[in-house]
């Protein structure tokens, strides 16, 4: 997995952290900026939407109510395992491979 | 055993255009001025808090930030401790000690890393955040977890140190100090490193003291300051170890001061376990009376405060949250101006703020407000200079 | 080692309303809110504490506020509280003149409660987004 310097480039969009009312804005922008197709993959609760920080003033909404999210991956924080195991099943899944 | 090469997916944020979190104002190649703009990860967890039972906060504030899970409920534990004049079993000081130390080790390392991969050594990245996995491992054995290690409690800790896992923490602590020494050689003593550290982003004596800065930050500009020995928690004032100091203020400084204080963290863990008393872990709290406390620990990036206010009810009336990089990226403000763009990513990335703070940078052109640099081009400028003066050694 | 809080007693002895010694590394001394400069100067320039942060609290007697300063030295915690009682239009003295740390957190108690630091060099919003309506602030507790 390489590490592009502009969302231009990049074929995958990983986000993590929870959208708050300085974010959210952004990431819809930033993920229209991209060329597409680009996959959005939702890692760690707070991306997931269902997080302790669902309550805060500051919340907004969910990331996959912003962008499209075609992977999730859970946990807090989820395990490097687990994330390698997202991307993959999400590759595979791109080929038709289980 | 495969080796798993981690690949830096978080915490990266998705923003790179605007707004920025350093816009860097710039004349030619020298930076005149910084506009620091916050509120990225702004979530509103003081107030998240007072809706919390006092053994959730522990929970809510530990995910404040992923790097120092364990600091945020360490010093609101104490902060509950103080509030309520509990007295914790000396077991449970002694474990709280030997997670706090292995967390300064794994922090310290990623910053490691990430000062190379700034100056574009990309060798000295990848070797300390390899001999920083046997660190989250360790922690992993211990708490469950790499991150957020839910061990802190009011009154205790949630988890024992088994017996059976002290003979392989005590391998994986002293197995660092080769490595450390290795880095010692190898880093400290490149000439080319030096020449792009010493003298770069310094901040004096007098403007640490004007920022009351805090951590590896005030302790490289000569300000003998550390919660550990100043008000000291855990077991920290029943073992020996060592409070680092430089005079300099400088990149170069601020990085031997993080060298030389994971030496000290083998120290006061090899300490802790050798003497670690027997008994309880928990005090088992069950009330916590109307009343204030203030709890303060030495987190890897410096002075993490807690003030909690409770008026007898199971939620926190007031939980009041500043964490070291509050006071510590300010200061910015006075060691990245009057130094030169290529210079500016590892000066910001000096005080050791979260990897995404350095990541969300403009550089401005201030005659005509013109965005003309990003965080990334900084980067790249920084690792191009390390390539001049290689040139020229 | 009783030494800069004796020091802080005498200095300001007609201006405390209240001393509290909650244990021996944390004091707690009330004062009007009127006071808070010369107190902060005194505690900065004078006996070099260090300043670590304030707190903004908004209880039904007023907008209180703690200024937290550390003594390094002994390892002491001394709190100034103040209690501003007017909560439609709170004003204070800012302290950022004297202490340039504490700049950002005026401005976070600004948004946050809605109190005025008077003669603050930037008071502008720190963590809030732009659009954040105005005169809402998240830590004032509804009536």
């Amino acid at each position: 997995m390489q590490l592009v310097g502009s969302v231009r480039h990049a074929d995958v969009l990983l986000v993590t952290g929870v959208p708050n009312r300085k974010t959210a804005v952004r990431l819809k922008r930033l993920y229209e900026q991209a060329a597409k197709p680009c996959l959005v993959v939702a890692i760690g609760q707070c991306a997931l939407g269902g997080c302790i920080f669902t309550k805060s003033y500051n919340f907004v909404k969910p990331v996959d109510e912003i962008i499209p999210v075609a992977a999730y991956v859970p946990g807090c924080p989820p395990k490097p395992e687990a994330m390698i195991m997202g991307v993959v099943k999400l590759l595979n899944s791109l080929k038709g491979t289980k | 055993m495969s080796h798993r090469t981690i690949i830096p997916i978080g915490p990266y944020h998705p923003l790179q255009e605007e707004p920025e979190l350093f816009r860097l104002y710039v004349e030619g190649e020298k930076v005149v001025d910084i506009d620091i703009v916050l509120g990225y990860m702004h979530r509103g967890i003081e107030k998240l808090s007072e809706a919390k039972h006092f053994d959730q906060v522990a929970f809510l504030v530990e995910r404040i930030c992923g790097i120092c899970s364990n600091s945020h409920p360490f010093a609101y534990v104490n902060a509950m401790e103080d509030l309520a004049k509990i007295e914790v079993p000396e077991r449970a000081l002694f474990i709280r000690t030997i997670i706090a130390e292995l967390e300064r080790l794994h922090s310290h390392l990623l910053w490691l890393g990430l000062a190379g991969h700034f100056i574009g050594y990309n060798t000295v990245w990848m070797w300390s955040w390899k001999y920083r996995e046997p660190v989250l491992d360790i922690l992993e054995t211990i708490t469950g977890n790499r991150q957020h290690y839910a061990m802190m409690r009011v009154g205790g800790v949630r988890r024992d140190i088994g017996k059976e896992d002290i003979p392989q923490i005590k391998k994986m602590v002293n197995d660092l100090i080769p490595v450390l020494d290795m880095f010692k050689g190898a880093v400290m003593d490149d000439p080319v490193i030096q020449a792009r550290t010493r003298n770069v982003g310094v901040l004096t004596q007098e403007e640490a003291i004007n920022y009351c800065v805090v951590g590896p930050t005030a302790r490289a500009s000569g300000i003998a300051i550390d919660v550990r020995k100043d008000d000291p928690y855990g077991a920290y004032d029943k073992i020996k170890w060592e409070v680092i100091v430089q005079r300099e203020g400088d990149i170069f400084a601020k990085l031997v001061v993080r060298v030389l204080e994971m030496y000290e963290s083998i120290k006061i863990i090899n300490q802790c376990l050798d003497n670690l008393p027997s008994g309880p872990i928990d005090a088992n709290i069950k009330d916590i009376p109307a009343g204030e406390g203030i709890g303060r620990i030495e987190a890897p990036r410096g002075e993490c405060f807690h003030y909690v206010r409770s008026d007898g009810t199971n939620s926190p009336m007031r939980h009041k949250i500043r964490a070291p990089s509050y006071m510590n990226v300010a200061s910015n403000k006075v060691a990245a101006v009057g130094g030169t763009i290529s210079d500016a990513a590892i000066t910001l990335a000096a005080v050791d703020p979260c990897y995404c703070c350095t990541e969300r940078t403009a550089v401005i052109e201030k005659k005509t407000d013109k965005k003309i640099l990003n965080g990334w081009d900084l980067i790249e400028l920084s690792r191009k200079k390390t390539e001049e003066l290689k040139k020229r050694k | 080692m009783n030494n800069p809080i004796i020091q802080v007693k005498e200095e300001f002895a007609g201006k405390i309303m209240n001393f509290e010694e909650h244990s021996t590394r944390r004091i707690y001394i009330e004062i009007a809110p009127q006071d808070i400069a010369d107190v902060a100067r005194f505690l900065f320039t004078e006996l070099a504490f260090r300043f670590a942060t304030a707190s903004a609290i908004d209880t039904p007697k007023g907008i209180e506020i703690l200024y937290h300063f550390s003594h390094d030295n002994s390892g002491k915690m001394l709190t100034i509280r103040t209690l501003i009682k007017d909560k439609k239009d709170p004003h204070i003295e800012s302290i950022t003149p004297i202490i340039k740390a504490a700049e950002w957190i005026e401005r976070e108690m600004w948004e946050m409660l809605g109190i005025q630091f008077d003669h603050h060099p930037n008071l502008k919003k720190l963590l809030l987004a732009e659009d954040w309506p105005e005169g809402e602030f998240p830590l004032r507790h509804e009536d």
